[in-house]
């Protein structure tokens, strides 16, 4: 995976952004139980796509609202430490961020800093 | 004459508090919880109803898992407890964090005042706090402190160094 690649991790809870802020929340990067993060490979996909696949492979299935989206780098996760894994059952695009560190202030950290650098992008009414 | 008592929020109702694990240990721990939340949003205490009530808020919303439809495990009410006291142990000039649940089912707080200024911190009904922040360029901290019912010290002293004077509360 190149280092320029664009990522996105869809966001289905309201406490994980602020609009006044323009700022995605440590929170919205911490990894699931199951050691890993969600994420989608966007480069070069058009914006309604991208809003379409989070609609559809994200927000449906879990019967959740989806709200935001964080936007980085793929070389600003890498650089914690963390890895980005294609993982293409269900979605060609789709990735997991795993290598977590075990600690969780540890965890914490590295959500904190990919938080600080991510772009928030509100999905549009 | 009048006597008027004045109270330091970082320990005023939150040193007090039941880790028993009876039914009515449990009642008195949720009577005591419903006490702080009822006191901190009367006018003396209201600078804390909103983040009170947006505690409570997340609570609603993450009592059950997957609340964020990534498989997230739930809050439980020990961890909401113990959030109503870390809040409730700020001390009174510090800025009153947003509320940020987390995967884990822990209750996270963050301190943001701008890029390379972020500091969140979050509790698990465990008396323990983990916590992590950039505190300024090239600068970070994180890690671990017992929650006794007063903020640690090494909180207070992180969450300072980012915080601007105009945000200070007292």
């Amino acid at each position: 995976m190149a280092v320029s690649e664009q990522i996105a991790r869809y966001i289905l809870s309201k406490r994980y952004f602020s609009v006044s802020n323009r700022a995605v929340k440590y929170g919205a990067y911490l990894p699931a139980p199951n050691g890993e993060a969600s994420v989608y490979r966007i480069s070069n996909i058009p914006e309604k796509e991208i809003w379409d696949i989070g609609r559809e492979y994200v927000a449906e299935p879990s019967k959740r609202t989806l709200y935001a989206r964080g936007d980085t780098t793929a070389a600003l996760i890498t650089k914690t430490g963390l890895e980005i894994v294609p993982e293409t059952t269900s979605h060609p695009l789709h990735a997991n961020i795993v290598n977590w560190p075990t600690e969780k202030h540890e965890q914490k950290m590295v959500a904190v800093e990919i938080a600080n650098e991510a772009t928030l992008v509100v999905q549009p009414d | 004459m009048t006597a008027v008592a004045i109270y330091d929020r970082s320990t005023f109702l939150t040193r007090s508090y039941s880790t028993g694990s009876s039914e009515a240990s449990k009642n008195l721990q949720k009577l005591y919880v419903a006490t702080v939340v009822s006191l901190r949003k009367s006018v003396t205490w209201n600078y804390l109803g909103n983040a009170l009530d947006a505690l409570r808020e997340t609570y609603e919303e993450c009592y059950k898992g997957n609340w964020d439809g990534y498989g997230a495990l739930p809050v439980s009410q020990a961890t909401y407890n113990e959030a109503v006291r870390f809040l409730s142990a700020l001390p009174s000039w510090l800025p009153i964090p947003e509320i940020v649940p987390e995967p884990s089912g822990d209750i996270g707080f963050e301190w943001n005042f701008g890029k390379n200024r972020v500091l969140a911190a979050s509790v698990n009904g465990t008396n323990r706090i983990t916590y992590a922040g950039l505190l300024g360029t090239g600068n970070k901290a994180h890690g671990t402190e017992v929650f006794d019912g007063s903020i640690p010290q090494a909180l207070v002293d992180h969450i300072s160094r980012i915080c601007p004077k105009s945000a200070k509360t007292g």
